[in-house]
């Protein structure tokens, strides 16, 4: 089963259309969103949170439609948002006995204890919290109910490294159980390429691509190489193309890298950027 | 629903203290205003304000948006406001109420059914405040409702007031006139419906 499929999914407003959207993020799994700012990954989540209503398409989520989910479903889904959205005045403890009254499956050890881990204050009040701060009490209420499904939005971002790089990892331990799924968008594309299973290239409210990381990573490459060498290639196998004094970048399918052209392993980042680029 | 309950009652503690202070000096002063309502009847409507001013809140800490992802349904997140209003409404409805009796004692007066008819009016005129302004801001969001807000606001107040004082002044006596349950049966099923046109707007509404 999958864990969320997004078929056909449009939402128009007047200077932005997210466009015949899919996506399938498989149980077990983790797809990374990537995009830059105002690409679409916000809408795209509140649409699937039926935040906002889609003008088409369906959107299935842990097996229901989105429009009409159980609320005892929601309880299987944990959410952060790019702005965290817990009133100013209430402190993480206070936090801990509304969710306590909110989810049935509320862990109240689990959330004192991830509140050590990512050492936040328990009666600190939360306008005194910075970005960073904010997004680790969001992680540790989404984690703290046992959920199966985590939509993360942005929410690494405003973390230092060493904390990031913590919750990566908690990220990838919430994963370990194959019931677990998490769709997680983000423009820091360094921490979804350490993370992320599936990644989906979201740009000017388009999807470029939706496929399995390693496929990527294994599928193209970048040469340097001549103009000469570059009129040769098959334009149908060249992604993008960044010309310079000394010849021409070219992110290309590995399989029609002529022979003698020495090729450099590409990454998540740079496919991106490439391809953004070639769009543009 | 508790736990949007729960958070409601920190939000009131927290931003609603001065609130809190600005209705007991108005009962306070109720007490020793010799005949005008205005005194009693403000710290109701002020207490009606409360659940507008914590929607205000919500939105400016995306509570709003935030509180779709929990296992809340949209009726209950509007639900939760109007409970909130209740029972705030009814609280300082006891202390104004208990304010009007002492009110006799100080000045020796008897209490009348019209003082008991003026009781039940001012719970009544709390509904009423929170049945007009809530679907309003449901509907606009606290930016956008504010006009409608502070007019409510006003003409509920001088509305009420004059209501109060005309009647004494031509010696009209309402009560007589109009059966005493009309009112606070009138503005109960006015708090109902508009409670549930809330939740009509706020299930249709975009966050």
């Amino acid at each position: 089963m999958n864990a969320l499929e997004i078929k056909n999914l449009t939402k128009s407003y007047r200077d932005f259309t997210l466009d015949n959207l899919n996506l399938t993020l498989p149980n077990g799994c983790i797809l990374g969103l990537i995009g830059e700012n105002g690409a679409g990954k916000s809408t795209t989540i509140k649409l699937i949170l039926d935040i906002i209503h889609k003008d088409s398409g369906t959107i299935t989520l842990l097996g229901h439609d989105s429009e009409h989910i159980p609320l005892q479903a929601k309880e299987d889904i944990g959410v952060v948002l790019d702005e965290v959205g817990f009133p100013e005045c209430l402190t993480a403890k206070q936090a801990d006995n509304i969710m306590k009254y909110t989810f049935s499956r509320w862990d109240s050890a689990m959330y004192r204890q991830l509140l050590v881990k990512l050492s936040i204050p328990e009666n600190k009040p939360f306008s005194d919290f910075s970005r960073g701060m904010k997004m680790k009490l969001g992680i540790a209420v989404a984690l703290s109910h046992h959920p199966k499904l985590l939509l993360l939005d942005e929410a690494t971002s405003g973390l230092d490294p060493v904390v990031r790089d913590e919750v990566v990892d908690m990220f990838s331990e919430f994963t370990r159980d194959e019931s677990h799924s998490i769709l997680i968008s983000s423009h820091i594309v360094s921490d979804l390429e350490k993370l992320c299973d599936y990644i989906a290239f979201l740009h000017k409210g388009k999807l470029l691509l939706c496929e399995e990381k390693d496929i990527l990573l294994e599928e193209y490459c970048i040469i340097h190489c001549s103009f000469e060498q570059f009129r040769e290639l098959d334009p149908a196998a060249i992604k993008g193309e960044k010309r310079t004094a000394y010849g021409i970048e070219v992110l290309i399918r590995r399989d029609a890298v002529p022979a003698g052209i020495p090729v450099s392993p590409v990454t998540i980042e740079e496919l991106f950027i490439f391809m953004v680029k070639e769009v543009r | 629903m508790k736990g949007l309950l729960l958070k409601d009652m920190y939000m009131t503690r927290k931003y609603c203290r001065s609130f809190f202070f600005i209705i007991f000096i108005f009962i306070a002063v109720s007490v020793f205003a010799d005949g005008n309502f205005f005194f009693t009847l403000y710290p109701i409507v002020f207490a009606s304000m409360i659940p507008v001013t914590l929607l205000a809140y919500d939105e400016r800490s995306k509570w709003t948006i935030y509180s779709e992802t929990l296992p809340y349904s949209r009726a209950q997140l509007v639900s939760v406001k109007y409970l909130m209003a209740l029972i705030l409404i009814s609280s300082v409805w006891i202390f104004s109420f208990a304010g009007m009796l002492l009110r006799c004692v100080v000045s020796h007066s008897e209490f009348t059914r019209r003082s008991f008819f003026s009781g039940i009016t001012l719970h009544s005129a709390g509904l009423l405040c929170v049945s007009l302004l809530l679907p309003v801001i449901f509907k606009f969001g606290s930016e956008k409702g504010r006009l409608a807000y502070y007019i409510i606001i006003i003409v509920t107040c001088v509305v009420g007031t004059l209501m109060i004082n005309i009647s004494e002044e031509m010696n009209i006596s309402l009560p007589n006139r109009i059966p005493a349950f009309a009112i606070p049966a009138g503005a109960s099923i006015l708090f109902v419906l508009s409670w549930l046109l809330s939740i009509r707007i706020y299930e249709k509404k975009e966050l």
